[in-house]
């Protein structure tokens, strides 16, 4: 193991590593733009420049390798200077554009010229113009905001491998661009805006949205798949703008794809169900006199609290739970491994730990169909869900139907009791990813109109039924269920699934 | 005595109110109105005289007040040679904006000579406080405060100011 | 014809009263103006001139608000009271001389000075049943000032009257004392004002003293500013008028005016001859033009102290309470005491009569 030396204290690392992979490790922070934790090191900004005793020259961090008794120097004079300068040459040809850039708050550039700036360019003459153009169907670029770090470059060659994106023009008119007719569109595309350290690459959905330092940053979890890939919501007056992935090495690393950044929009279709008919008292005086003849549908992108509630109503009501879920496409997987799952549910692998492998609705819908079961309960979280034809005759046959959903279905029109449910970014709960890691879902804003969570519904209709004391929060239905414990433990990147309480605590209804 | 009991400092300072008076003669130069009386005569003859000064009052429907320059009425969003609102819709008055009266909504901008224009541009002239902060952030001189002073509205909608009523100013 | 008489004389006196109490309102707003350097009111009528009508009618169209919790009877009697006392004292003043048999006052009683001084008090019941039928601490609190207040001014009022007794018996013709105010005014029409000492010369400094004394002290009991202590706005929000509005709380207004004018009326009685001016009036000219003259006289006196009010308001700022107290009981009472003294030994001794 070698021994390096970081500003006069010793470390030990792995031999091979880069320089400023173990700074950052360490937590000393080298200012960079080209490198990136998630990349392969290109050292072409020059900006991490760092003075080490085997070298008279200062050496770019980023690609120099760590040997025994490297002593490194991270601060001083010399190599304010030499950053200042390479500040300066950065910003030749960088327009002064901030104030109509949407980077401007989290822009790297921005950021590193406030602390390490030269103060003045010498740079008289005209600054290069460069294109603004579309590089694909969600990205469009600024060229002249452009400072060549090949960060984005690097991502389509080494992360996505389908490397749509390359270096075009030399010297100072360089700038990414992609070849004619081959738009930049593989389903990653997205991460290149985040990685970008300049306004060069804009993503088209958040753009001129909102100024970031107005905004409000919450971290959640996506359930567009069940890859469950850690997100960063930003919030602004009570809308999400945007997903951004959020480093969780276990889940996604530093990506997520563009189909579940983009899954946003539906929040606040007009389709949403806004309002309710019928209540949680009628569901619980229908349920209570069909005791024995209840089916209940359930999504398998409801939260754990849900699951675990609708497992307490089952039992309650001496009722059958179905599942129904969502398959799309076929698995994508990048050169460097993100994968993109079939299965469009958040949370199949929760409801397979609660109810078991078998996960059809078949039971349910044979019941029906048998006229054994004449009422349904269906709990659908999976927005502009193709019901399948089964369920869709089963629900026309039963006597008595009620539907919580999040957007507006044929199902919706014929229910008795419709409630409107909170969709995932209105409501807080737990998911389980595929790989069986617990994740948190956090609440970002209102739900719309008289919308709520299927939790507190659910918690309702059992305290009608008499067999909850109380409502409670979508966390005391988590310590509930899993004894010991809590979200806190939980934490913002997810634990692995706990024991869950062998006995569900729930009374038969007494009539 | 405690030296820490302030009830024996503000005894202190009560003596030291009346210090000022010659010693021996403090009681009676408390006691005696005389000693009022001609502050009292020379603050009557002030009045008096004020009395028969003119009126320095504005009346103000007829005669009509002149701000100064620099003075800080209305907003006022200002039109290039074309026409056109100078605003790129940058939020820079947004942020700068200490009472968070301006509400900006932006979009591409139809024209090739800049990338976003406003699509709305309010400002909510009862909570705005005429600091001219606005003014000073604006990196394109896009706004400024005009010298009208006069806003008379029967409710607060009215007190929202769109952008094409800004244009207007 | 002695009650058409009787009539025309409560006319008079009710109508310097009643007409001085707006022109008093009026001349508050417009001298304060020009005090300060404004205009005042100058939008209703010619110059302003109907600005106290039209405060009057919108009080009147205003709502009477009873807060919950307030004694009614008392809430709504106490500007009653307040507003009725100073027209009773008025009935007593000599507001003019004689014309043929006719006294110029609407009632000569022998003891009009008792009367006054007895009027004057009842005009604090109004205020501090008024202020404390409020339920409100403010108004409790005003009215206990009102009573407080009056209490100390009142006894250099009295003393300062009884320096005017001894005044007029200094050169009565009848040799003898006397608490007819229009005994006074007669006296004072022959021998000279009693700010001038009366009848003496060295009555002089008695004479200044005591009428700055009573002025203060009719200052003091009316709660004008500079000892508005019941109704000071910077610690009591209004004082004992906080929870009257509409009506009450302008009959509140007008009868600080209405005491006022009272007060005045009693100061030029007692100290600046009332109605006489030489040269100018004879008390034994007991014709008509003559009474009209002396009316004349009169009113204008009353006119010029009412002025001196409203200046010294906008003049002065607000006492303290403690320095309202510590004046009236440290300084104008043995003042006043020393004063009578004076009057009694150098009478005495010097004009034995």
């Amino acid at each position: 193991m070698p021994k390096i030396k970081v500003d006069g204290q010793e470390l030990e690392v792995a031999p091979g590593r880069k320089l400023l992979d173990v700074l950052e490790e360490h937590g000393t922070h080298v200012p960079h733009f080209c490198w990136h934790p998630g990349l392969k090191p290109h050292g072409n900004c020059r900006m991490c420049l760092v003075k080490v005793n085997n070298s008279r020259k200062l050496e770019v961090s980023c690609m120099y390798p760590c040997t025994d008794n490297l002593e490194v120097t991270t601060k001083g004079p010399e190599i304010e200077a030499a950053r200042k300068t390479v500040m300066e040459f950065l910003l030749i040809n960088h327009p002064l554009d901030c104030p109509i850039c949407d980077k401007a708050g989290e822009c790297m550039l921005q950021d590193h010229t406030y602390k390490y700036r030269h103060g003045l360019s010498r740079f008289h003459e005209d600054k290069v113009i460069k294109e603004t153009k579309d590089l694909g169907p969600t990205v469009r670029i600024w060229g002249n905001r452009c400072i060549s770090c090949t960060r984005c470059i690097r991502f389509t060659d080494d992360v996505v491998g389908t490397g749509e994106l390359s270096l075009v023009n030399r010297g100072d008119h360089g700038m990414a661009d992609v070849h004619p007719d081959v738009p930049l569109d593989n389903p990653m595309s997205l991460n290149v805006v985040d990685i970008c350290p300049v306004g060069a690459l804009i993503d088209k959905s958040f753009l001129f949205q909102a100024r970031v330092w107005f905004t409000e940053r919450i971290e959640t979890t996506c359930t567009s798949c069940s890859r469950g890939c850690n997100v960063t919501a930003t919030m602004h007056k009570g809308e999400v703008k945007r997903l951004q992935p959020r480093r969780n090495d276990d889940v996604n690393g530093f990506w997520m794809c563009d189909a579940g950044r983009l899954d946003i929009e539906w929040l606040k279709s007009p389709a949403r169900l806004r309002t309710a008919r019928g209540g949680a008292k009628d569901v619980a005086d229908q349920l209570r006199s069909a005791a024995g003849r209840v089916g209940i549908i359930l999504s398998t992108s409801a939260t754990l609290e849900e699951m675990f509630l609708a497992k307490q109503l089952a039992t309650a009501v001496n009722g059958r739970i179905g599942f129904v879920s969502l398959d799309q496409g076929t698995r994508w997987v990048s050169k460097s491994g993100f994968a993109i799952e079939t299965d469009k549910t958040a949370n199949r692998r929760g409801a397979a730990t609660l109810f078991g492998k078998n996960l059809g609705f078949e039971d349910v819908t044979a019941g029906i169909h048998s006229g054994d079961l004449t009422h349904l309960v269906v709990i659908n979280a999976i927005p502009n869900l193709a019901w399948p034809e089964d369920i869709r005759d089963a629900t026309k046959k039963v006597s008595w139907l009620a539907v919580a959903d999040v957007l507006e279905s044929d199902l919706s029109t014929r229910a008795a009791v419709v409630i409107p449910s909170a969709a995932w970014a209105e409501k807080d709960g737990t998911i389980v990813n595929r790989d069986g890691r617990v994740q948190r879902l956090r609440r970002l804003h209102d739900a719309p109109g008289a919308a709520v969570s299927d939790a507190s519904w659910l918690q309702e209709v059992l305290v009608h039924l008499g067999a909850r004391k109380t409502v409670v929060s979508a966390e005391g239905v988590f310590r509930e269920a899993f004894p010991g414990m809590d979200y806190g433990k939980v934490g913002n990147m997810g634990s692995a699934l706990p024991a869950i309480a062998t006995d569900v605590p729930a009374n038969t209804v007494q009539k | 005595m405690d030296a820490h009991n302030p009830h024996a400092d503000a005894h202190k300072d009560a003596h030291a109110l009346v210090a000022h008076a010659p010693p021996g003669l403090s009681w009676l130069a408390r006691a005696s109105i005389a000693a009022y009386l001609p502050s009292i005569a020379a603050g009557m003859a002030k009045t008096l005289e004020w009395m028969f000064r003119p009126a320095v009052t504005l009346r103000y429907p007829e005669q009509q007040y002149k701000p100064r320059k620099g003075y800080r009425g209305e907003h006022r969003l200002k039109k290039d040679e074309q026409g056109r609102p100078k605003c790129v819709a940058c939020f820079m008055c947004a942020t700068a904006c200490p009472a968070e009266c301006i509400t900006i909504v932006a979009e591409p901008a139809p024209w090739p000579d800049r990338d976003k224009v406003p699509a709305k541009f309010e400002i909510d002239m009862l909570k705005c406080i005429y600091c001219g902060m606005c003014e000073e952030a604006c990196p394109c001189d896009a706004i400024e405060l005009t010298e009208t002073f006069t806003q008379i509205a029967t409710t607060r909608k009215e007190k929202i100011y769109d952008k094409e009523r800004l244009l207007k100013n | 014809m002695t009650w058409l008489w009787f009539f025309a004389k409560i006319g008079v006196a009710l109508g310097i009263i009643f007409s001085l109490g707006p022109v008093c309102i009026m001349g508050d707003r417009k001298i304060s103006a020009w005090i300060q350097g404004r205009v005042g009111p100058n939008r209703v009528g010619p110059w302003g001139t109907f600005q106290p009508i039209a405060d009057i009618l919108k009080l009147m169209m205003k709502e009477v608000i009873v807060p919950d919790g307030v004694d009614k009877v008392l809430f709504l009697g106490g500007p009653l009271i307040v507003f009725i006392a100073p027209v009773f004292g008025y009935c007593v003043i000599p507001f003019g001389n004689q014309i043929g048999e006719e006294k110029l006052q609407v009632v000569n009683l022998d003891i009009g000075l008792l009367f006054i001084m007895s009027v004057l008090s009842v005009g604090v019941y109004g205020i501090t049943l008024g202020g404390w039928a409020s339920n409100n601490k403010f108004s409790l609190m005003g009215s206990l000032r009102a009573s407080a207040q009056l209490i100390s001014y009142e006894l250099t009022f009295g003393l300062t009257m009884l320096l005017v007794v001894m005044m007029s018996a200094s050169a009565d013709p009848l040799k003898s004392a006397s608490v007819d105010l229009s005994k006074i005014v007669l006296h004072q029409a022959e021998y000279g004002w009693n700010i001038f000492g009366g009848a003496t010369w060295w009555g002089l400094p008695s004479g200044l003293i005591g009428f700055v004394l009573l002025f203060t002290c009719a200052m003091a009991e009316n709660n004008r500013l500079p000892f508005d202590m019941a109704e000071c706005e910077a610690e009591l929000v209004g004082g004992y008028h906080t929870e009257y509005s509409g009506m009450g709380f302008a009959m509140y207004m007008f009868s600080e005016y209405c005491s006022m004018i009272l007060s005045a009326s009693l100061i030029v009685t007692l100290f600046l001859g009332g109605w006489s001016f030489p040269y100018l009036t004879d008390p034994a000219d007991h014709s008509f033009l003559a009474g009209v003259i002396s009316i004349g006289v009169f009113f204008t006196k009353i006119c010029i102290i009412l002025f001196l009010y409203i200046q010294l308001r906008w003049t002065l700022p607000r006492f303290r309470y403690d320095q309202v107290m510590s004046l009236g009981w440290k300084t104008f009472l043995p003042l006043a005491l020393v004063n009578i003294g004076y009057m009694a030994v150098i009478g005495v001794f010097l004009e034995k009569p």
